[in-house]
């Protein structure tokens, strides 16, 4: 275990940082001319699109699981963490009759795990230490 | 940061014992950490993040007065964005606002009332100081249980390998999610029970012109907007607005439970919210910057956990410690993490971290204003969410009011007031309305 000599530095082994970070504009980098005077319009506020502005250190580990792939298929008609969900982590595959879970996205609020499951069945623990979102803003 | 500096151990390597083990780098950890080391007690402080801050987020407003409290005249040096100089409380329909507008200029001078700050910047800023006063900062590194000997909380374990660290006394300001607090046996209220709200929030980019132009306010100066109403689709919450220097900070904040309950995304309540004809021509033309999304733990003083144990203390969001109606909470924790680490300096005189030595925390917090305004609301979420009304229907009916009064047609104004009556008593009887004035009378005053 080491200390922090650096804050910017990378975890030990160097993940890859994905999300757009660099097509995203960086944090400091001044005023752009508003984008719809240019003539570009805003992207449409898809989730996908909300999250592509977030910066993650991707972990190779997921933190997120279903605990009982059964309840999501028999008990739960709604598929309440879909909606619940800020990112969008988790989708319903109607053929699959399963949920995949986009752990890459999450941005490890604990909804899924303080009511955002009625069922109180999905495991969420943080990601490793370094991983996970960076917010530039917060 | 200055490595090596004040601190004991050789070749950069964290001792494996401390006087104390602060988990979790924001205000609370933070404001612990900072109290300790300038104390002269070896402490670590564990953020799971890149650097502190990196994993925060808020409105968000701090307040000068507590955070000068333990770090003084923190706003000569730390990277603020505003400084807030007006408060305004708008009740929102779909397309119409009653707006209450405070500003004062008292809030522009020293030792001023609040600022406008970016969570990434401004903890990261409180975690230098916490270095610079010789405390251990460790990032990168997640907590993933305390070490227990017969009952008493020992040290940590994280998840680096040799990652177990030891200490007299461990503090607990792991945030809103308290999976040490649960695994240590503190939590009174199980995660499952309906005592957050989920917040969401975006960065929206701005010229600094624009910002003091549209919002009205002189250079540097900032405004801070709460709203209440049919904005949140009628589900008990708020939006809220912050301008920052050259951003604007837009979100809102709704209990998890009837987030559930109605099957509605708090993301798609956002984008409505931006839609919103007087909230839009503030935002008009500003591009995304970043988007995010917190809990934030109302359950208030019913589902405070245990707040020390032996060997062991818990402050901040951990503790439960937000005041909802208030907006307040990083405070509560800048406080609560003095208190703590004040309490394991007394503590340390005395040479015991028992549970009965560390019950001075909670004393401490109860003399403060801390546990005084917990108690004080401590019905207010419950009432919040079994009165979905506040949030929908009485903000539609003030706006009916003021829409019919303002409006001049060919009604006298004796046949508006008569249709105003009617109109109210159709959509509120008498009996209702008293009924909602006397349990909003409980359960806030």
């Amino acid at each position: 275990m080491s200390a922090e000599h650096d804050q910017e530095n990378q975890p030990e082994t160097q993940p890859a940082t994905v999300s757009g970070e660099e097509t995203a504009v960086p944090a400091d980098a001044g005023i752009l001319p508003d984008p719809e005077e240019l003539g570009f319009p805003q992207p449409p506020p898809t989730v996908a699109n909300k999250l592509g502005l977030v910066k993650f250190n991707l972990d190779t580990q997921p933190h997120l699981s279903i605990k009982n792939a059964g309840v999501c298929q028999r008990r739960c008609r709604q598929k309440f963490c879909t909606h619940s969900c800020p990112a969008q982590v988790y989708h319903w595959e109607s053929e699959e009759k399963r949920i995949s879970i986009s752990y890459e996205g999450c941005l490890e609020c604990g909804t899924c795990r303080s009511g955002g499951c009625p069922y109180d069945n999905i495991e969420m623990r943080y990601p490793r230490g370094g991983y996970g979102v960076q917010y530039r803003f917060g | 940061m200055n490595a090596g500096q004040h601190k004991p151990g050789a070749n950069g390597t964290v001792p494996s014992r401390f006087d104390a083990i602060v988990v979790g780098g924001g205000p609370a950890g933070l404001a612990a950490t900072f109290t300790l080391a300038s104390a002269g007690a070896t402490v670590a402080c564990l953020e799971r993040g890149t650097w502190s801050g990196s994993k925060n987020m808020m409105g968000g407003v701090i307040y000068s007065h507590p955070t000068a409290n333990v770090f003084p005249g923190f706003w000569r040096e730390a990277p603020l964005e505003r400084l807030v100089t007006r408060r305004d409380m708008w009740f929102a329909t779909t397309d119409s606002a009653i707006k209450a507008s405070f500003e004062s200029a008292d809030f522009g001078q020293e030792p001023f009332n609040s600022f406008t700050v970016y969570r990434s910047r401004f903890d990261k800023w409180l975690a230098a100081q916490a270095a610079a006063a010789g405390a251990w900062m460790v990032t990168e590194t997640l907590v993933e249980d305390l070490l227990q000997e017969n009952g008493r909380v020992v040290g940590i374990r994280s998840g680096r390998p040799q990652g177990d660290l030891e200490a007299d006394v461990v503090i607990i300001a792991e945030g809103v999610n308290p999976f040490l607090t649960e695994k240590a046996g503190l939590a009174s209220c199980p995660p499952q029970a309906p005592n957050v709200a989920l917040a969401v929030k975006e960065v929206l980019a701005l010229p600094k012109e624009k910002i003091e132009d549209r919002f009205d306010l002189e250079p540097g100066a900032g405004a801070a907007i709460e709203i209440i109403g049919e904005i949140t689709g009628g589900l008990p919450g708020t939006g809220f607005i912050y301008t920052n220097q050259d951003t604007i900070s837009i979100g809102v904040g709704v209990l998890l439970d009837s987030l559930v309950d109605n099957v509605t995304e708090a993301y798609s309540i956002l984008d409505k919210f931006k839609q919103q004809p007087q909230l839009r021509r503030l935002i008009q033309g500003a591009s995304p910057r970043e988007y995010s999304a917190h809990l934030i733990p109302e359950g208030g003083y019913r589902c405070m956990p245990q707040l020390y144990g032996d060997g062991v203390l818990v402050a901040g969001d951990a503790a439960g410690m937000v005041n909802p109606i208030n907006s307040e909470g990083a405070n509560l924790a800048l406080l609560s993490g003095q208190m703590a680490a004040e309490t394991v300096l007394a503590c340390r005189r005395h040479g015991s971290f028992d549970r009965d030595a560390l019950s001075l925390y909670r004393q401490q917090l109860e003399k403060s204003l801390i546990i005084k305004d917990l108690k004080k609301y401590e019905n207010a979420t419950p009432f919040l969410a079994s009165h979905p009304q506040l949030f929908g229907l009485y903000p539609e009916l003030m706006a009916t009011i003021a829409r019919e009064f303002l409006t001049v047609d060919n009604l006298s104004k004796a046949d508006k007031e008569k249709l105003l009556l009617r109109l109210f008593r159709s959509q509120v009887p008498a009996r209702r309305l008293l009924k909602d004035l006397f349990d909003a009378w409980r359960s806030l005053t």
